[in-house]
């Protein structure tokens, strides 16, 4: 036990350590003492990691995607410290948002603690001094891989989501060339084709996630590995959705009160995964996406289990409190 | 300002990091300075500037030193340093015959003009393992060096300057012109894959920059596919070339060439035969009005890399006679120009086939829902199979009672 | 580049990329952007010897660099090369001058000229995006219909980024150019996107996807 709090100790030594004295020199977040820092330190990075003119060139990217919804839009990726197909187009995307007084969200698979979510923070941290939350109710900024937050985002919001394919059309047409035809000529009958020969074979359609749908009722868009239970998030939302392909190096976007509809057929609609009858075994919502996890043993004499908990840990972390809270208010 | 607590993510995260430095330290010995790697240990340096596609030697060192030898990762660091870097300018366009040459081979003629000059090679060396180098020592180096630099004759005063291979074949009219396309592109401004995304059909020089910081293996898999028999291209080596290359850029004032420094560099100039069009009709016209000749490819890298460059230039050449073919992957995936620029950036290829350590749990979460209704709906067809047999085995049964009992009957 | 506090220009540059983000995202909202006090005087253009305005250019000037080109109006003629305010531009953002219809952003120093607008280009089926980013400096913008200008024209706005119907009210926004603006996006996904910034800062934005109706007058 003892080991333990001295390794965390030494471990919260090692994190301060790396903040107060970065690697990297970094802008203050103070913006009257910005003058003075620039002239006293040499900036070794600038303020976010990407130069202004690779931030430029994004800021264009995206205001054409936004008013192109569901259209890829390509830009000049850089390499980043963070290897490709592990969320440089979101980071990127992130890195061309931030402003400092941002109030920053990163989530994999829901988590805040996930390590990869752990890592592309610290990259942020160590570039920009902004601050963090876990509190998507707080954000001003969330950048998640594979999920959309439980909690609905405001207008003040905006979510940057991380893509590894960004093309729809990658299942029925691998050559870029060709796929990029169809879209320009809104030629979709292969990816109908596809889906009705995964009812035949399956009795439904068999796409699990990256499901494709269609945007203001003219491109079909990957809707990047988020459950099929987040896909109706796109559609009339409040906020607005930038999603970055890295290492694909494309940009697109859903504005907000923007038609998505995923596609299907008359006698085969969309369905989400989501079961009424299943309960979270921690905070008993039956309202969330749910996954399946292994849980170790507390004890010596307790048995390990697979529990059904909520992926978006942060918001269940949030009702198991309110009950707490509730629960203490009625003794 | 706020932080996120440390908890099970970011402590696992930091460990893994103090055990990664630990790895590396843990054997006790000497460690290796920075500046041994960059001197003894030439060609990792040259790979990982390369790929890193940044030419910087010491932080090439810097890299090899940081990820424990692993160039792919070495290069990575490269690049993302690189990604952080300022432009200032442009170099001026440098042409191969000005290299101040170390070693410089062809195979298309025995003799050529300037003779061939083996240079600094390991290709006849015999592969058996040195013992010696296990108690190689500061003194024992020292000697070798004196005993090398007594076997070097006097340097020239002139830095010689060898004329190009294919300049001869262009003189003896053998040397193809590059297609029309491709001569307009030269004359503009070459296309900047770190300014733009590489968008299908590429132009040569969209194609030469990938290729030149593409990933070493990748473009010899591919390169060698070709020549073994998925290709309709049989190259020979025009002329390889390692030494030092004039960089010049253009004085802000007056415009004139200024010249900045010197890299080391590996060029390689590959032949083939054009391949006269499969149409007999085009054929005959073309003989008549062209004769046949021979196609170039090309090849650069930062530093030594012969292997590389030889590649490049096979794959230059594969994709060329691919698109003035209009074949799409006709002859194998090393002629389908996008499969081969898409899947060739190591840090590209390494990044997202490692990528797939990242949790997944989500979307296999959401696979296996789609795998339980499949198997449910399986098990439904088959219960419905087996119904309509039993159904039908039944109605067997009954006409064959009734053919018995009619027969019974009679 | 003439040299300015690079902090206070990366900071600037930021908050006015949040604000014409939002700005497209959300047509006819009204966003209020800042004035790049670090640019000093705003160039006049020699026809009246009236200054540009700052607000607008200075939001231009956040996205050009020497990757993309410009071209500058009023009055119903681009400006030259030698026009102070082209060169003002220049210099500051290593920008340069390009053709209309090559153009990546078109400045419209006052309400637009619809002949010179249809020069601009609407992208391609491959490529939309390539279409120009127009920027209109106009005189008023307002949401409250109440405070409008009574010169001002009021356009309903509906399409993504708008929950129903955004109404807005525009004064020095000639008619003619809004049928140009309409006739470059008839056939969606090609279309020009337009910003509107009036002398006070305000700003709106008006992507392709958005259906513009010019609402009657009634006085």
């Amino acid at each position: 036990m003892e080991a333990e709090t001295m390794q965390e100790d030494r471990l919260n030594d090692l994190i301060r350590q790396s903040l107060d004295q970065p690697v990297i020199a970094t802008t203050s977040a103070n913006v009257e003492g910005q003058e003075k820092a620039t002239d006293e330190r040499e900036l070794l990075y600038n303020f976010a990691f990407i130069d202004e003119d690779s931030k430029r060139e994004i800021r264009r990217k995206l205001l054409k995607a936004v008013a192109l919804p569901g259209h890829l839009v390509p830009f000049a990726s850089r390499d980043l410290p963070i290897a490709r197909g592990w969320g440089t187009g979101g980071l990127q995307v992130t890195m061309s948002l931030v402003e400092p007084r941002d109030i920053l969200k990163v989530i994999d698979q829901g988590d805040d603690d996930s390590v990869n979510a752990v890592n592309l923070r610290r990259l942020v941290e160590k570039t920009t001094g902004i601050s963090f939350t876990t509190d998507t109710t707080q954000a001003s900024l969330v950048q998640t891989r594979h999920r959309v937050p439980e909690e609905p985002m405001r207008a003040d919001q905006i979510l940057v989501l991380q893509v590894p394919m960004a093309d729809a059309l990658r299942a029925v047409e691998p050559v870029v060339e060709r796929a990029t035809e169809m879209h320009a000529e809104a030629d979709y009958g292969r990816m109908w084709v596809y889906m009705y020969e995964s009812v035949v074979r399956s009795g439904d359609v068999e796409i699990s996630s990256q499901y494709p749908v269609l945007v203001e009722n003219r491109y079909v868009m990957d809707t990047s590995p988020i459950p099929r239970y987040d896909v109706p998030r796109l559609d009339q939302a409040e906020t607005l959705y930038l999603f970055g392909a890295g290492r694909e190096k494309r940009v697109y976007a859903i504005p907000p009160y923007t038609t998505v509809v995923p596609l299907q057929f008359e006698d085969y609609p969309f369905k989400t995964e989501h079961n009424a009858a299943q309960r979270c075994e921690r905070c008993g919502s039956n309202d969330t996406f749910l996954t399946h996890v292994f849980v170790d043993p507390k004890g010596p004499e307790a048995q390990g289990r697979w529990m059904y908990l909520c992926s978006d840990t942060s918001f269940c972390q949030k009702r198991v409190q309110a009950r707490e809270l509730s629960e203490t208010m009625e003794k | 300002m706020a932080y996120v607590a440390v908890k099970g993510g970011t402590k696992a995260v930091l460990n893994a990091e103090q055990l990664v430095d630990y790895f590396r330290l843990k054997g006790g010995s000497e460690p290796i300075s920075v500046r041994q790697i960059q001197d003894q240990m030439r060609l990792a340096v040259d790979r990982a500037m390369g790929e890193g596609a940044i030419y910087a030697p010491e932080l090439a060192a810097l890299a090899l030193k940081q990820s424990e030898g692993d160039a792919l990762e070495a290069s990575f660091l490269l690049r993302a340093y690189r990604s952080t870097i300022a432009r200032v300018d442009y170099s001026l366009p440098t042409e191969g015959v000005r290299m101040r040459t170390l070693r410089r081979i062809s195979a298309t003629f025995k003799d050529i003009p300037g003779g061939q000059m083996l240079g600094p090679t390991r290709d006849y060396n015999l592969r058996l393992l040195n013992t010696l180098l296990r108690t190689e020592s500061s003194e024992s180096a020292q000697e070798r060096l004196a005993e090398i630099e007594k076997l070097i004759e006097e340097v020239p005063d002139e830095v010689q300057i060898f004329p190009k291979v294919i300049e001869s074949m262009r003189a003896q009219g053998i040397l193809a012109e590059p297609p029309a396309q491709d001569r307009a592109e030269a004359d503009a401004e070459p296309y900047d894959i770190t300014r733009r995304a590489l968008t299908f059909p590429a132009p040569r020089s969209a194609r030469l920059q990938v290729l030149s910081q593409a990933d070493a293996g990748s473009l010899m898999t591919f390169a060698y596919s070709s020549v073994r028999g998925y290709g309709d291209v049989h190259p020979t080596l025009g002329e390889l070339r390692y030494g030092y290359l004039p960089i010049e850029v253009a004085h802000p004032l007056t415009g004139e060439p200024v010249e900045i420094g010197e890299i080391l560099a590996t060029e390689c100039e590959m032949v083939s035969r054009v391949e006269a069009a499969e149409d007999e009709q085009d054929a005959a016209q073309k003989r008549e009005a062209t004769p046949p000749k021979f196609g170039l490819g090309y090849g650069f890298g930062f530093g030594h890399c012969e292997v590389k460059v030889m590649s490049m230039s096979m794959l230059d050449r594969v994709l060329s006679v691919a698109k003035e073919n209009s074949g799409h992957g006709a002859q194998g995936p090393a002629s389908n120009e996008e499969f081969v620029l898409l899947h060739t950036d190591g840090i590209e290829a390494s990044g997202f086939t490692a990528h797939y350590k990242l949790p997944h749990y989500v979307t296999f979460q959401a696979n296996i829902s789609v795998l339980e209704r499949s198997r449910e709906h399986q098990v439904a067809q088959f219960a419905a199979t087996v119904e309509q047999r039993q159904q039908a085995e039944s109605k067997l049964q009954d006409l064959l009672k009734t053919a018995a009992s009619n027969e019974g009957e009679e | 580049m003439i040299g300015t506090s690079q902090g206070t220009q990366t900071l600037y540059s930021t908050l006015t990329f949040r604000l014409l983000l939002d700005a497209l995202a959300r047509p006819g909202k009204i966003k209020q952007l800042e004035s790049p006090q670090f640019w000093g005087e705003a160039p006049s253009y020699s026809e009246r010897n009236t200054a540009i305005n700052l607000h607008a250019l200075g939001a231009l000037l956040t996205l050009l660099d020497r990757e993309t080109t410009f071209v500058m109006g009023t009055n119903g003629q681009w400006f030259a090369r030698e026009e102070a305010a082209v060169r003002w531009t220049m210099l500051r953002s290593g920008s340069t001058l390009a053709n209309p219809e090559q153009a990546s952003f078109a400045f419209f120093c006052d309400g637009g000229n619809s002949a010179l607008f249809a020069q601009l280009s609407v992208g391609t089926l491959l490529e939309p995006e390539l279409s120009t980013t127009a920027f209109f400096c106009v005189e008023q913008l307002a949401d409250d219909l109440s405070e409008a200008h009574e010169d001002g024209i009021t356009l309903e706005l509906r399409g993504p980024g708008i929950q129903d119907v955004s109404t807005i009210s525009v004064a020095g926004l000639q008619v003619s150019t809004l049928e140009a603006i309409l006739f470059a996006r008839k056939s969606y996904p090609l279309g020009i996107d337009v910003y509107l910034i009036d002398g006070a800062g305000r700003c709106v934005g008006l992507p392709r996807t958005t259906k513009i109706q010019l609402r009657a007058e009634t006085r």
